[in-house]
């Protein structure tokens, strides 16, 4: 009997779970139908923020990718002192709230040689890099979590043969460890891009919501609801969650082809 | 070839010190030892992984002790052999030899030495993993030795293996020897495969070298204390212990000697008693296939002697017999 009643309990929580997610789905649909979000999808406003987004998501996910490695790599393998505090430090993007990393960011170019950087190098604040900046963050931070883990799966010793056999430290890198940890980078990219491609209060803080300029989806969300047109911000909403979907799938396919 | 001179590192609390060896061209020395002794610490620091605190590790007098792994021109094989699980058996085997920049012969070179170790029919195989013990460790033989290494590094190459698959690969491996004759350096905790594969050996206790020489000098014979317990030798006695029973052989003890061995098939026994006898009771007998172990008490040590069944049958638990050592097989032993 009590074994009964422990099945159901478990079964009764995920059927609940499962079907929460499926209604916020289907709500989606239901408010605005399906016609009027698609033909939403075609207006140029909208297609600005799929397009700006895509690309900012892109170039901001790869390349935290490229700082990603070395700094997960460097924690998997390295022992030094204060690795604790680095590994504890690098994470703390994961755990605040977006919209404080935006204001961090905002902070940091009021300063001096943040200031500096304004006015001779780049212009980030209100700026499309200042988004860039901001996904990059928050990429950056889950990136080097799940490269650690996949790093630290991989036997050191096989690149210490590596190296025996006649690779330097490089080829070692590329011949071993990199081809080793690819579903760790294929999972750490895209979901770095997708955490990235989703944000909202890092992104609104430092780079604001200038329609037509700095409008990623989920500000031109924000945006189109405040302007009641719901059918648009229902079409990104829409976009936002299959691009999800989809990321979830490959990460799940790149776990698989870890474990096998 | 190789010169190990002074050498000193440490690793956490535990330090290897003052490590002298030397290995000759086309010779295999073994460094044995129990687990934890630092053996492993001293490959990797001849390898190069590591950087020695004090001591150089000369190639054909040539000093090393600074020079990358990469460029010493070696071959390891680890433990847990390190196959790369991303790679085919081919393109395991190949890695060397792409990575030396030796292309131009890979297809011959890969066959060659697959055929030496008869591995040729898993040269199509795609996934390693699917190997057995023996094939991954025959396939990590042919990865190591086909970039034709000056020196081959082992560390336990067998622990992971079964005792009929080890001694099938240890015969291989006396094969490719004979063949091959390269130069190998072997760290292991199993007497056996040091027997078979080594001709120099070196014991190695706690960070230190205990002993070295030729294999059978070192391994029939030890000299020191410490090795003759690695070895497992039985009746290991103190000298003043054994003075008070036979004080002329504990004053033929060579100088410095504080501890002396006898094998069980060097002690006789008999039932026959007199005055002058070395005393010892029987405490317990033990039946073997073709002898028997008796243990024999005394006041402060239990000797161990191999008899034949014949006479165990005659003898009883308590009896007293005299003992007699052969004087001409005890070891003498330095602490």
């Amino acid at each position: 009997m009590s074994r009964h009643l422990f099945r159901l309990c478990i079964v009764a929580g995920l059927g609940a779970s499962v079907t929460l997610v499926l209604v916020m789905l289907a709500s989606q649909v239901s408010y605005a139908g399906i016609r009027e979000p698609i033909s939403a999808l075609g207006r140029q406003d909208i297609q600005h923020s799929i397009k700006l987004s895509l690309f900012c998501a892109t170039v901001a996910a790869g390349l935290a990718l490229v700082f990603a490695v070395p700094s997960a790599y460097a924690l998997a393998r390295y022992k030094f002192p204060g690795k604790t505090i680095v590994d504890a430090l690098l994470d703390i993007p994961i755990i605040i709230s977006p919209i404080a990393i935006g204001m961090t960011l905002l902070l940091m170019f009021r300063t001096a040689p943040g200031s500096w950087v304004q006015e001779n190098l780049i212009r980030f604040v209100f700026e499309v890099p200042g988004i860039i900046l901001a996904q990059f963050i928050i990429a950056l931070a889950l990136q080097i979590r799940v490269l650690k883990a996949a790093f630290e799966e991989i036997d050191p010793r096989l690149e210490q043969v590596a190296r025996y056999l006649g690779c330097g430290p490089w080829a070692a890198m590329r011949k071993v460890t990199l081809p080793l940890a690819r579903p760790g980078l294929i999972a750490a990219l895209v979901l770095g891009w997708g955490r990235a491609i989703g944000d909202y209060g890092a992104t609104v803080t430092i780079a604001g919501s200038v329609k037509g300029k700095t409008d990623t989806m989920p500000i031109s969300i924000v945006l189109n609801w405040s302007a009641v047109r719901i059918e648009s911000a229902v079409a990104l909403v829409m976009l936002l969650t299959a691009i999800a979907v989809l990321v979830l799938i490959v990460v799940r396919l790149a776990a698989g082809a870890r474990t096998a | 070839m190789i010169t190990v001179s002074k050498l000193s590192v440490a690793y956490g609390d535990f330090q290897l010190r003052d490590v002298d060896l030397e290995l000759r061209e086309g010779g295999c020395l073994a460094v044995l030892g129990p687990s934890g002794a630092g053996k492993t610490l001293l490959l990797e620091t001849v390898m190069g992984s590591r950087k020695p605190d004090s001591g150089t590790v000369h190639l054909n007098d040539k000093d090393i002790s600074s020079l990358p792994p990469e460029h010493r021109n070696i071959a390891y094989i680890p433990q847990d052999l390190a196959l790369f699980p991303h790679l085919s058996v081919r393109e395991n085997i190949a890695f060397g030899l792409k990575a030396r920049n030796l292309k131009q012969s890979i297809v011959s070179d890969i066959e060659r030495i697959a055929k030496v170790l008869g591995i040729e029919h898993l040269l199509s195989r795609k996934d390693i993993r699917t190997l057995s013990g023996g094939e991954k460790q025959r396939v990590a033989l042919a990865r190591a030795l086909v970039v034709n290494p000056r020196v081959l590094f082992l560390d336990e190459p067998l622990s992971a293996l079964d005792v009929a698959a080890s001694r099938e690969l240890l015969h291989a491996l006396r094969k490719m020897r004979r063949e091959l004759n390269p130069t190998m350096f072997l760290v292991s905790h199993d007497l056996t495969e040091v027997c078979f594969l080594a001709d120099e050996v070196a014991i190695m206790i706690d960070g230190r070298i205990a002993e070295k020489g030729p294999l059978q000098s070192v391994v029939s014979c030890p000299k020191s204390l410490a090795s003759a317990r690695f070895l497992n030798m039985r009746n290991v006695v103190a000298v003043a212990d054994v003075a008070e029973f036979l004080p002329e052989l504990a004053k033929s003890a060579p100088s410095g000697s504080t501890y002396l061995a006898v094998r069980p098939e060097s002690i006789t026994v008999s039932t026959n008693i007199d005055s002058e006898s070395f005393i010892g009771t029987v405490a317990d007998i033990v039946t073997l296939h073709s002898n028997a172990l008796l243990m024999l008490a005394l006041p402060r040590f239990t000797l161990e002697a191999s008899i034949d069944l014949e006479q165990s049958s005659s003898l009883s638990l308590g009896q007293n017999v005299s003992i007699h050592l052969n004087g001409s097989k005890i070891l003498w032993l330095q602490e």
